[in-house]
Protein backbone atom coordinates (compact mmCIF):
# COMPACT_ATOMS: atom_id res chain seq x y z
CA UNK A 1 0.00 0.00 0.00
CA UNK A 2 2.85 2.79 -0.35
CA UNK A 3 3.66 3.99 -3.93
CA UNK A 4 6.67 3.04 -5.88
CA UNK A 5 9.63 5.73 -5.60
CA UNK A 6 9.21 8.85 -7.69
CA UNK A 7 10.98 12.32 -8.56
CA UNK A 8 8.55 15.04 -7.55
CA UNK A 9 8.86 19.16 -8.69
CA UNK A 10 6.83 21.48 -8.27
CA UNK A 11 5.60 23.96 -10.85
CA UNK A 12 5.47 27.63 -10.51
CA UNK A 13 3.70 28.55 -13.42
CA UNK A 14 1.59 26.78 -16.80
CA UNK A 15 4.29 27.46 -18.61
CA UNK A 16 6.97 25.90 -16.27
CA UNK A 17 5.11 22.88 -16.01
CA UNK A 18 4.17 22.06 -19.50
CA UNK A 19 8.27 22.46 -19.81
CA UNK A 20 8.33 19.49 -16.83
CA UNK A 21 5.84 17.63 -18.61
CA UNK A 22 8.43 17.86 -21.88
CA UNK A 23 11.48 17.38 -20.31
CA UNK A 24 10.94 14.57 -17.58
CA UNK A 25 12.49 11.67 -18.39
CA UNK A 26 9.76 8.36 -18.13
CA UNK A 27 6.53 8.37 -17.42
CA UNK A 28 5.11 11.73 -15.92
CA UNK A 29 1.92 12.28 -13.94
CA UNK A 30 0.60 16.27 -13.36
CA UNK A 31 -1.09 16.16 -9.47
CA UNK A 32 -2.89 18.49 -7.75
CA UNK A 33 -5.11 17.49 -4.92
CA UNK A 34 -4.01 13.94 -5.62
CA UNK A 35 -7.48 12.44 -4.11
CA UNK A 36 -7.88 10.31 -7.22
CA UNK A 37 -4.10 10.08 -8.06
CA UNK A 38 -3.19 8.90 -4.41
CA UNK A 39 -5.45 5.76 -4.40
CA UNK A 40 -3.64 4.63 -7.66
CA UNK A 41 -0.12 5.40 -6.45
CA UNK A 42 -0.68 3.63 -3.02
CA UNK A 43 -1.92 0.58 -4.96
CA UNK A 44 1.00 0.45 -7.63
CA UNK A 45 -1.35 1.50 -10.43
CA UNK A 46 0.44 4.00 -11.49
CA UNK A 47 3.91 4.21 -11.32
CA UNK A 48 4.77 7.31 -13.06
CA UNK A 49 8.62 8.22 -12.45
CA UNK A 50 7.89 11.59 -12.06
CA UNK A 51 4.80 13.90 -10.69
CA UNK A 52 4.59 17.59 -11.53
CA UNK A 53 2.99 19.35 -8.37
CA UNK A 54 0.71 22.58 -9.90
CA UNK A 55 -1.22 23.29 -7.25
CA UNK A 56 1.63 25.73 -6.39
CA UNK A 57 0.37 27.70 -9.55
CA UNK A 58 -1.52 30.97 -8.46
CA UNK A 59 -3.04 30.89 -12.37
CA UNK A 60 -4.91 27.51 -11.79
CA UNK A 61 -7.45 28.41 -9.07
CA UNK A 62 -8.50 31.39 -11.06
CA UNK A 63 -12.57 32.40 -11.74
CA UNK A 64 -13.85 34.37 -14.66
CA UNK A 65 -17.36 35.09 -15.34
CA UNK A 66 -19.47 36.42 -18.25
CA UNK A 67 -22.76 36.31 -18.90
CA UNK A 68 -22.86 33.17 -20.94
CA UNK A 69 -20.53 30.88 -18.94
CA UNK A 70 -18.28 30.49 -15.33
CA UNK A 71 -14.54 29.53 -16.07
CA UNK A 72 -13.22 27.82 -13.11
CA UNK A 73 -9.48 26.84 -12.90
CA UNK A 74 -8.32 23.23 -12.43
CA UNK A 75 -7.12 23.37 -9.12
CA UNK A 76 -10.25 25.06 -7.57
CA UNK A 77 -11.14 22.73 -5.25
CA UNK A 78 -14.97 20.72 -4.78
CA UNK A 79 -15.49 21.44 -1.75
CA UNK A 80 -15.50 25.25 -2.36
CA UNK A 81 -17.51 24.21 -5.02
CA UNK A 82 -19.98 23.11 -2.43
CA UNK A 83 -20.02 25.99 -0.32
CA UNK A 84 -21.02 28.53 -3.21
CA UNK A 85 -17.82 30.33 -3.11
CA UNK A 86 -17.55 30.87 -6.62
CA UNK A 87 -20.42 32.76 -9.10
CA UNK A 88 -22.87 30.33 -9.41
CA UNK A 89 -25.68 32.55 -11.53
CA UNK A 90 -27.41 29.46 -13.77
CA UNK A 91 -25.16 26.51 -11.97
CA UNK A 92 -26.82 25.44 -9.01
CA UNK A 93 -26.12 22.04 -10.60
CA UNK A 94 -22.48 22.42 -9.85
CA UNK A 95 -22.80 22.70 -5.93
CA UNK A 96 -25.55 19.92 -5.81
CA UNK A 97 -23.25 17.51 -7.58
CA UNK A 98 -19.85 18.33 -5.46
CA UNK A 99 -22.23 17.93 -1.82
CA UNK A 100 -22.50 14.17 -3.33
CA UNK A 101 -19.03 13.60 -4.63
CA UNK A 102 -16.99 11.39 -1.92
CA UNK A 103 -16.65 13.00 0.94
CA UNK A 104 -15.90 16.09 2.76
CA UNK A 105 -12.39 15.21 3.59
CA UNK A 106 -11.79 14.00 0.10
CA UNK A 107 -13.36 17.31 -1.52
CA UNK A 108 -11.11 19.78 0.37
CA UNK A 109 -8.29 18.48 -1.83
CA UNK A 110 -9.72 16.95 -4.54
CA UNK A 111 -9.98 19.57 -7.69
CA UNK A 112 -12.40 19.50 -10.90
CA UNK A 113 -9.57 19.71 -13.37
CA UNK A 114 -7.96 16.40 -11.53
CA UNK A 115 -11.00 14.71 -11.44
CA UNK A 116 -11.68 15.66 -15.37
CA UNK A 117 -8.23 14.50 -16.00
CA UNK A 118 -8.61 11.39 -13.83
CA UNK A 119 -11.14 10.56 -16.19
CA UNK A 120 -12.60 7.74 -14.14
CA UNK A 121 -16.01 7.24 -15.59
CA UNK A 122 -18.14 6.88 -12.66
CA UNK A 123 -16.64 10.18 -11.60
CA UNK A 124 -19.36 12.73 -10.85
CA UNK A 125 -17.83 16.00 -12.65
CA UNK A 126 -17.03 13.76 -16.03
CA UNK A 127 -21.01 13.27 -16.49
CA UNK A 128 -22.09 16.46 -14.70
CA UNK A 129 -19.86 18.52 -16.75
CA UNK A 130 -20.66 16.82 -20.04
CA UNK A 131 -24.61 17.80 -19.33
CA UNK A 132 -23.63 21.40 -19.02
CA UNK A 133 -21.51 21.24 -22.32
CA UNK A 134 -19.08 22.20 -20.30
CA UNK A 135 -15.65 23.15 -22.46
CA UNK A 136 -11.92 22.46 -21.46
CA UNK A 137 -9.26 25.19 -21.81
CA UNK A 138 -6.24 23.19 -22.48
CA UNK A 139 -2.51 24.91 -22.29
CA UNK A 140 0.83 23.07 -23.91
CA UNK A 141 3.91 23.76 -25.61
CA UNK A 142 2.15 25.11 -29.05
CA UNK A 143 -0.12 27.38 -27.03
CA UNK A 144 -3.61 27.19 -25.77
CA UNK A 145 -6.88 25.87 -27.43
CA UNK A 146 -10.41 24.52 -26.48
CA UNK A 147 -12.51 21.42 -27.15
CA UNK A 148 -15.66 20.05 -25.27
CA UNK A 149 -15.26 18.29 -22.53
CA UNK A 150 -16.76 15.25 -24.43
CA UNK A 151 -13.96 14.75 -26.93
CA UNK A 152 -11.37 15.91 -23.62
CA UNK A 153 -12.58 12.46 -21.82
CA UNK A 154 -11.70 9.72 -24.70
CA UNK A 155 -12.51 6.65 -22.71
CA UNK A 156 -12.18 5.44 -19.65
CA UNK A 157 -8.99 7.08 -17.55
CA UNK A 158 -8.48 8.30 -20.91
CA UNK A 159 -8.20 12.00 -22.34
CA UNK A 160 -7.07 13.81 -25.53
CA UNK A 161 -4.24 15.91 -23.85
CA UNK A 162 -1.06 15.27 -25.98
CA UNK A 163 2.29 15.72 -25.00
CA UNK A 164 3.17 18.55 -22.11
CA UNK A 165 -0.29 19.69 -22.55
CA UNK A 166 -2.26 20.39 -19.32
CA UNK A 167 -6.04 21.47 -18.48
CA UNK A 168 -5.84 25.26 -17.67
CA UNK A 169 -9.38 25.80 -16.62
CA UNK A 170 -12.77 24.46 -17.34
CA UNK A 171 -15.55 26.90 -19.04
CA UNK A 172 -19.22 26.36 -18.16
CA UNK A 173 -22.03 27.60 -19.74
CA UNK A 174 -24.71 29.07 -17.49
CA UNK A 175 -28.37 27.63 -17.64
CA UNK A 176 -30.89 30.58 -18.67
CA UNK A 177 -33.20 31.63 -15.82
CA UNK A 178 -35.81 28.63 -17.37
CA UNK A 179 -33.68 26.35 -17.30
CA UNK A 180 -33.69 23.01 -15.59
CA UNK A 181 -31.13 20.14 -14.49
CA UNK A 182 -31.09 16.56 -13.32
CA UNK A 183 -28.56 14.62 -11.55
CA UNK A 184 -28.60 11.08 -9.93
CA UNK A 185 -26.79 8.63 -9.39
CA UNK A 186 -26.69 4.89 -7.91
CA UNK A 187 -24.20 4.24 -5.02
CA UNK A 188 -24.38 1.32 -3.06
CA UNK A 189 -22.63 3.50 0.02
CA UNK A 190 -22.96 7.08 0.09
CA UNK A 191 -19.93 8.80 -1.57
CA UNK A 192 -18.94 5.82 -3.62
CA UNK A 193 -17.93 6.10 -7.33
CA UNK A 194 -21.48 5.47 -8.90
CA UNK A 195 -23.17 2.48 -9.96
CA UNK A 196 -24.97 4.47 -12.63
CA UNK A 197 -25.31 7.94 -13.70
CA UNK A 198 -27.67 9.86 -14.70
CA UNK A 199 -27.50 13.81 -16.09
CA UNK A 200 -30.08 15.67 -17.70
CA UNK A 201 -30.11 19.70 -18.89
CA UNK A 202 -33.33 20.84 -20.05
CA UNK A 203 -32.95 24.43 -21.48
CA UNK A 204 -35.54 25.29 -23.72
CA UNK A 205 -34.63 29.20 -24.02
CA UNK A 206 -31.41 28.21 -25.34
CA UNK A 207 -32.56 25.40 -27.05
CA UNK A 208 -30.71 22.44 -25.12
CA UNK A 209 -32.16 19.26 -24.04
CA UNK A 210 -29.14 17.32 -23.45
CA UNK A 211 -28.86 13.66 -21.56
CA UNK A 212 -25.62 12.17 -20.23
CA UNK A 213 -25.57 8.23 -19.49
CA UNK A 214 -22.77 8.00 -16.81
CA UNK A 215 -20.30 5.28 -14.94
CA UNK A 216 -21.25 3.05 -17.71
CA UNK A 217 -17.16 1.70 -17.61
CA UNK A 218 -16.23 3.88 -20.51
CA UNK A 219 -16.76 7.13 -22.01
CA UNK A 220 -20.28 9.07 -20.71
CA UNK A 221 -22.96 8.47 -23.55
CA UNK A 222 -23.96 11.95 -24.51
CA UNK A 223 -27.48 11.91 -26.41
CA UNK A 224 -27.45 15.61 -27.29
CA UNK A 225 -31.15 15.80 -28.37
CA UNK A 226 -32.88 14.14 -25.38
CA UNK A 227 -36.19 13.84 -26.93
CA UNK A 228 -35.45 10.55 -28.97
CA UNK A 229 -34.80 9.37 -25.51
CA UNK A 230 -38.59 9.30 -24.53
CA UNK A 231 -41.86 8.69 -25.76
CA UNK A 232 -42.84 11.99 -27.01
CA UNK A 233 -42.73 13.64 -23.99
CA UNK A 234 -41.20 17.07 -24.53
CA UNK A 235 -38.28 19.50 -22.79
CA UNK A 236 -41.22 21.61 -21.86
CA UNK A 237 -44.27 20.24 -20.94
CA UNK A 238 -45.70 16.64 -19.47
CA UNK A 239 -43.20 14.40 -17.45
CA UNK A 240 -40.66 12.22 -19.56
CA UNK A 241 -40.95 8.95 -20.35
CA UNK A 242 -37.79 7.26 -20.66
CA UNK A 243 -37.74 4.76 -23.79
CA UNK A 244 -36.39 1.56 -22.09
CA UNK A 245 -35.62 0.05 -25.77
CA UNK A 246 -33.50 3.25 -26.96
CA UNK A 247 -31.41 3.78 -23.83
CA UNK A 248 -31.17 -0.36 -24.16
CA UNK A 249 -29.51 0.39 -27.78
CA UNK A 250 -27.08 2.92 -26.65
CA UNK A 251 -25.94 0.70 -24.10
CA UNK A 252 -25.64 -2.02 -26.44
CA UNK A 253 -23.44 0.20 -28.51
CA UNK A 254 -20.95 0.79 -25.41
CA UNK A 255 -21.26 -2.40 -24.46
CA UNK A 256 -22.75 -2.55 -21.15
CA UNK A 257 -24.02 -6.22 -20.96
CA UNK A 258 -24.95 -6.85 -17.50
CA UNK A 259 -28.37 -7.10 -17.10
CA UNK A 260 -28.58 -5.42 -13.89
CA UNK A 261 -26.33 -2.42 -14.54
CA UNK A 262 -28.69 -1.87 -17.97
CA UNK A 263 -31.77 -1.63 -15.38
CA UNK A 264 -29.55 0.62 -12.92
CA UNK A 265 -29.27 3.03 -16.21
CA UNK A 266 -32.91 2.90 -16.93
CA UNK A 267 -33.56 3.70 -13.32
CA UNK A 268 -31.23 6.43 -13.04
CA UNK A 269 -31.62 8.03 -16.40
CA UNK A 270 -35.42 8.21 -15.47
CA UNK A 271 -34.97 9.85 -12.31
CA UNK A 272 -32.74 12.45 -13.26
CA UNK A 273 -35.34 13.06 -16.29
CA UNK A 274 -38.14 13.80 -13.67
CA UNK A 275 -35.83 16.17 -11.50
CA UNK A 276 -35.29 18.09 -14.89
CA UNK A 277 -38.63 18.09 -16.53
CA UNK A 278 -41.12 18.85 -13.84
CA UNK A 279 -44.70 17.10 -13.93
CA UNK B 1 14.82 12.82 -0.28
CA UNK B 2 12.33 16.35 -0.58
CA UNK B 3 13.41 18.81 2.15
CA UNK B 4 10.20 20.48 3.39
CA UNK B 5 8.76 22.50 6.40
CA UNK B 6 5.37 22.39 7.86
CA UNK B 7 4.00 23.23 11.00
CA UNK B 8 2.24 20.07 13.41
CA UNK B 9 0.04 20.91 16.15
CA UNK B 10 1.40 24.60 16.24
CA UNK B 11 5.15 23.81 16.09
CA UNK B 12 7.64 23.81 13.25
CA UNK B 13 9.11 20.85 11.98
CA UNK B 14 11.73 20.84 8.87
CA UNK B 15 12.26 16.86 7.73
CA UNK B 16 14.10 15.62 4.55
CA UNK B 17 11.13 12.54 3.06
CA UNK B 18 10.76 10.56 0.30
CA UNK B 19 8.24 11.79 -2.38
CA UNK B 20 6.30 8.89 -1.97
CA UNK B 21 5.92 9.15 1.50
CA UNK B 22 2.37 10.30 2.66
CA UNK B 23 1.79 12.69 5.58
CA UNK B 24 0.23 9.63 8.16
CA UNK B 25 3.73 7.70 7.99
CA UNK B 26 5.42 10.96 8.07
CA UNK B 27 3.96 11.43 11.50
CA UNK B 28 3.23 8.26 12.50
CA UNK B 29 6.72 6.85 11.83
CA UNK B 30 9.02 9.72 12.06
CA UNK B 31 7.49 12.48 14.40
CA UNK B 32 6.01 9.44 16.72
CA UNK B 33 2.30 11.26 16.51
CA UNK B 34 0.80 7.71 16.31
CA UNK B 35 -3.03 9.91 17.27
CA UNK B 36 -3.37 9.43 13.49
CA UNK B 37 -4.34 5.90 12.39
CA UNK B 38 -3.93 4.14 9.03
CA UNK B 39 -5.94 1.30 7.89
CA UNK B 40 -7.36 0.91 3.50
CA UNK B 41 -4.14 3.41 2.24
CA UNK B 42 -6.87 4.44 0.03
CA UNK B 43 -8.75 7.23 0.90
CA UNK B 44 -12.29 5.05 1.95
CA UNK B 45 -12.27 4.03 5.38
CA UNK B 46 -11.58 7.50 6.71
CA UNK B 47 -9.24 6.87 10.08
CA UNK B 48 -6.34 8.90 8.80
CA UNK B 49 -8.49 12.03 9.01
CA UNK B 50 -6.76 15.54 10.34
CA UNK B 51 -6.88 18.86 9.99
CA UNK B 52 -4.85 20.37 7.27
CA UNK B 53 -4.94 24.55 7.48
CA UNK B 54 -8.05 23.76 9.65
CA UNK B 55 -9.43 21.76 7.26
CA UNK B 56 -10.59 17.72 7.25
CA UNK B 57 -8.38 16.02 5.01
CA UNK B 58 -6.85 12.29 4.38
CA UNK B 59 -3.14 11.75 5.55
CA UNK B 60 -2.98 8.57 3.52
CA UNK B 61 -3.88 10.23 0.16
CA UNK B 62 -1.67 12.96 0.52
CA UNK B 63 2.15 12.80 -0.11
CA UNK B 64 4.21 15.17 2.45
CA UNK B 65 5.55 16.94 -0.27
CA UNK B 66 2.56 18.32 -1.59
CA UNK B 67 1.66 20.11 2.13
CA UNK B 68 5.40 21.95 2.12
CA UNK B 69 4.38 24.78 4.36
CA UNK B 70 0.90 23.61 5.81
CA UNK B 71 -0.43 23.80 9.36
CA UNK B 72 -1.25 20.24 10.02
CA UNK B 73 -3.25 19.21 13.10
CA UNK B 74 -3.94 15.88 14.57
CA UNK B 75 -5.45 14.67 17.02
CA UNK B 76 -2.65 14.87 19.75
CA UNK B 77 -2.72 19.11 19.08
CA UNK B 78 -6.45 19.20 19.68
CA UNK B 79 -6.35 18.10 23.37
CA UNK B 80 -7.22 21.07 25.18
CA UNK B 81 -10.14 22.19 21.98
CA UNK B 82 -13.47 23.10 23.52
CA UNK B 83 -15.89 21.27 20.43
CA UNK B 84 -13.18 18.10 21.00
CA UNK B 85 -13.54 18.02 24.80
CA UNK B 86 -17.17 18.20 24.30
CA UNK B 87 -17.13 15.17 21.91
CA UNK B 88 -14.86 13.27 23.76
CA UNK B 89 -17.69 13.75 26.59
CA UNK B 90 -20.61 12.97 23.92
CA UNK B 91 -18.83 9.83 23.45
CA UNK B 92 -18.42 8.62 26.18
CA UNK B 93 -21.69 9.40 27.74
CA UNK B 94 -23.10 7.99 24.49
CA UNK B 95 -21.06 4.89 23.68
CA UNK B 96 -19.74 6.29 20.57
CA UNK B 97 -16.44 3.63 20.46
CA UNK B 98 -15.72 0.05 21.45
CA UNK B 99 -12.15 -0.43 20.27
CA UNK B 100 -11.83 2.88 19.29
CA UNK B 101 -9.32 2.62 16.14
CA UNK B 102 -11.83 4.80 13.90
CA UNK B 103 -12.30 7.33 16.56
CA UNK B 104 -9.29 9.65 15.93
CA UNK B 105 -11.11 10.46 12.11
CA UNK B 106 -14.60 10.04 13.63
CA UNK B 107 -13.59 13.20 16.04
CA UNK B 108 -12.38 14.90 13.04
CA UNK B 109 -14.94 14.56 11.06
CA UNK B 110 -17.51 15.28 13.89
CA UNK B 111 -15.96 18.95 14.68
CA UNK B 112 -16.07 19.88 11.36
CA UNK B 113 -19.66 19.05 11.34
CA UNK B 114 -19.62 21.10 14.32
CA UNK B 115 -18.26 24.15 13.12
CA UNK B 116 -19.80 23.75 9.24
CA UNK B 117 -23.20 22.84 10.03
CA UNK B 118 -24.26 23.96 12.91
CA UNK B 119 -28.26 22.88 11.72
CA UNK B 120 -27.35 19.29 10.88
CA UNK B 121 -29.94 16.85 11.74
CA UNK B 122 -29.58 13.23 11.77
CA UNK B 123 -29.65 12.47 8.35
CA UNK B 124 -27.42 14.77 7.43
CA UNK B 125 -25.08 13.66 10.29
CA UNK B 126 -25.39 10.43 8.79
CA UNK B 127 -24.73 11.65 5.27
CA UNK B 128 -21.23 13.66 6.60
CA UNK B 129 -20.21 10.93 8.77
CA UNK B 130 -20.35 8.23 5.75
CA UNK B 131 -17.10 8.35 4.73
CA UNK B 132 -15.52 7.29 8.18
CA UNK B 133 -16.02 3.62 8.89
CA UNK B 134 -16.79 1.61 12.04
CA UNK B 135 -16.59 -1.79 12.80
CA UNK B 136 -17.79 -2.03 16.19
CA UNK B 137 -20.95 0.32 17.23
CA UNK B 138 -22.76 0.21 14.08
CA UNK B 139 -22.90 4.31 14.26
CA UNK B 140 -25.98 4.40 16.27
CA UNK B 141 -23.80 6.05 19.20
CA UNK B 142 -21.29 7.83 17.56
CA UNK B 143 -24.55 9.64 15.70
CA UNK B 144 -26.02 10.32 18.94
CA UNK B 145 -22.93 11.80 20.07
CA UNK B 146 -22.46 13.73 17.72
CA UNK B 147 -25.88 14.88 17.48
CA UNK B 148 -25.66 15.71 21.43
CA UNK B 149 -22.58 17.82 21.15
CA UNK B 150 -24.25 19.52 18.09
CA UNK B 151 -27.33 20.41 20.54
CA UNK B 152 -24.18 21.57 23.11
CA UNK B 153 -22.93 24.35 20.47
CA UNK B 154 -26.13 25.37 18.92
CA UNK B 155 -27.20 26.36 22.89
CA UNK B 156 -24.63 28.15 23.55
CA UNK B 157 -20.64 28.58 23.22
CA UNK B 158 -20.27 29.91 19.60
CA UNK B 159 -17.57 28.69 17.38
CA UNK B 160 -15.14 30.38 14.50
CA UNK B 161 -16.77 28.89 11.43
CA UNK B 162 -14.86 28.33 8.08
CA UNK B 163 -12.65 30.72 7.36
CA UNK B 164 -14.20 32.57 4.20
CA UNK B 165 -10.84 33.59 3.38
CA UNK B 166 -9.35 30.32 2.63
CA UNK B 167 -8.00 29.61 -0.78
CA UNK B 168 -9.42 28.14 -3.41
CA UNK B 169 -7.03 25.21 -4.10
CA UNK B 170 -6.29 22.18 -2.21
CA UNK B 171 -5.80 22.37 1.40
CA UNK B 172 -2.14 22.41 1.80
CA UNK B 173 -1.19 23.76 -1.00
CA UNK B 174 0.96 27.20 -1.01
CA UNK B 175 2.06 29.33 -4.09
CA UNK B 176 5.35 27.68 -5.76
CA UNK B 177 8.01 29.26 -6.09
CA UNK B 178 9.14 29.20 -10.18
CA UNK B 179 12.30 27.47 -11.20
CA UNK B 180 11.77 24.30 -8.56
CA UNK B 181 14.37 21.85 -9.03
CA UNK B 182 14.41 17.99 -9.46
CA UNK B 183 14.80 16.06 -6.32
CA UNK B 184 15.70 12.78 -6.66
CA UNK B 185 15.04 10.30 -3.56
CA UNK B 186 18.85 9.31 -4.89
CA UNK B 187 19.57 12.91 -5.68
CA UNK B 188 19.92 15.05 -2.56
CA UNK B 189 19.12 18.27 -4.73
CA UNK B 190 16.75 21.09 -2.78
CA UNK B 191 13.37 21.30 -4.57
CA UNK B 192 12.29 24.72 -2.99
CA UNK B 193 14.01 27.44 -2.78
CA UNK B 194 11.94 28.90 0.58
CA UNK B 195 14.10 29.45 3.45
CA UNK B 196 14.34 27.26 5.92
CA UNK B 197 13.16 29.58 9.58
CA UNK B 198 12.39 25.97 11.57
CA UNK B 199 14.91 25.87 14.82
CA UNK B 200 17.25 23.10 14.43
CA UNK B 201 15.69 21.52 17.48
CA UNK B 202 12.69 20.75 15.55
CA UNK B 203 14.22 19.24 12.37
CA UNK B 204 13.25 15.23 12.37
CA UNK B 205 15.90 13.05 12.10
CA UNK B 206 16.26 10.35 9.70
CA UNK B 207 14.43 7.31 10.59
CA UNK B 208 17.22 5.62 11.96
CA UNK B 209 18.35 7.98 14.15
CA UNK B 210 16.23 8.21 17.68
CA UNK B 211 13.21 10.19 17.16
CA UNK B 212 12.74 10.23 21.11
CA UNK B 213 15.99 12.86 21.39
CA UNK B 214 13.54 15.27 19.43
CA UNK B 215 11.70 18.04 20.87
CA UNK B 216 8.83 17.11 19.24
CA UNK B 217 7.91 13.99 20.54
CA UNK B 218 7.91 15.34 23.89
CA UNK B 219 6.76 18.43 23.60
CA UNK B 220 3.43 17.45 25.29
CA UNK B 221 3.73 17.65 29.27
CA UNK B 222 2.58 14.58 30.86
CA UNK B 223 1.70 16.34 33.98
CA UNK B 224 -1.43 18.26 31.65
CA UNK B 225 -2.17 15.27 30.34
CA UNK B 226 -2.75 13.37 33.41
CA UNK B 227 -5.31 16.05 35.41
CA UNK B 228 -7.54 15.71 32.73
CA UNK B 229 -11.05 15.31 33.59
CA UNK B 230 -12.03 11.40 34.62
CA UNK B 231 -14.23 9.18 32.68
CA UNK B 232 -13.33 10.02 29.08
CA UNK B 233 -10.27 10.32 29.46
CA UNK B 234 -9.25 7.61 32.18
CA UNK B 235 -7.53 5.20 29.50
CA UNK B 236 -5.86 8.43 27.76
CA UNK B 237 -4.46 9.40 31.08
CA UNK B 238 -3.38 5.94 32.05
CA UNK B 239 -1.45 5.84 27.92
CA UNK B 240 0.07 8.98 28.91
CA UNK B 241 1.27 7.92 32.15
CA UNK B 242 2.92 4.86 30.65
CA UNK B 243 4.40 6.74 28.09
CA UNK B 244 5.77 9.33 30.06
CA UNK B 245 7.28 6.27 32.62
CA UNK B 246 8.66 4.83 29.73
CA UNK B 247 10.47 7.57 28.79
CA UNK B 248 11.86 8.37 31.83
CA UNK B 249 13.45 4.38 32.37
CA UNK B 250 14.72 4.78 28.35
CA UNK B 251 16.30 8.37 29.56
CA UNK B 252 18.34 6.95 32.43
CA UNK B 253 19.34 3.49 30.68
CA UNK B 254 21.06 5.62 28.35
CA UNK B 255 24.54 5.84 28.31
Amino acid sequence: MKPAAFDFVRAGSVAEATRMLITADGAVKVVAGAQSLGPMLNLRLVQPRVLVDITGIPALTRVEEDDEAVTLGACITTGNIEDGRLPNRGLSMLSAVAMRTAYRAVRNRGTIGGSVCHADPAADWVSALCALGAQCLIAGPAGAHCMPIEQFVVGAFETALGPGELLEAIRIPRLSPGGRWGYNKLCRRMGEFALAIGAVLSDPARERFRAVIGATGGKPIIVTDARLLGHGGSSTGDAFAVDEAAVLRLLDQAGVVDPVARRQHVVVLQRAFDQAVPL
Amino acid sequence: MTPIELRVNGRAVSASVEPRTHLADLLRDRLHLTGTHLRCEQGVCGVCTLLIDGQPARACITYAVLCHGAEITTIEGLEHDPIIVALRRAFTAEHGLQCGFCTPGMLMTARDIILRLPGADEARVRVELSGNLCRCTGYVGIVRAVLCALQEFRRGESVAAVPPERPLGPVGARPAQSAAAYSGHDRARSCFLGKTDASAENAVPEPEARPRDTALCNYRDPAVQVTVRAGANVQRGFMTRAKALWAQVSRKSRP
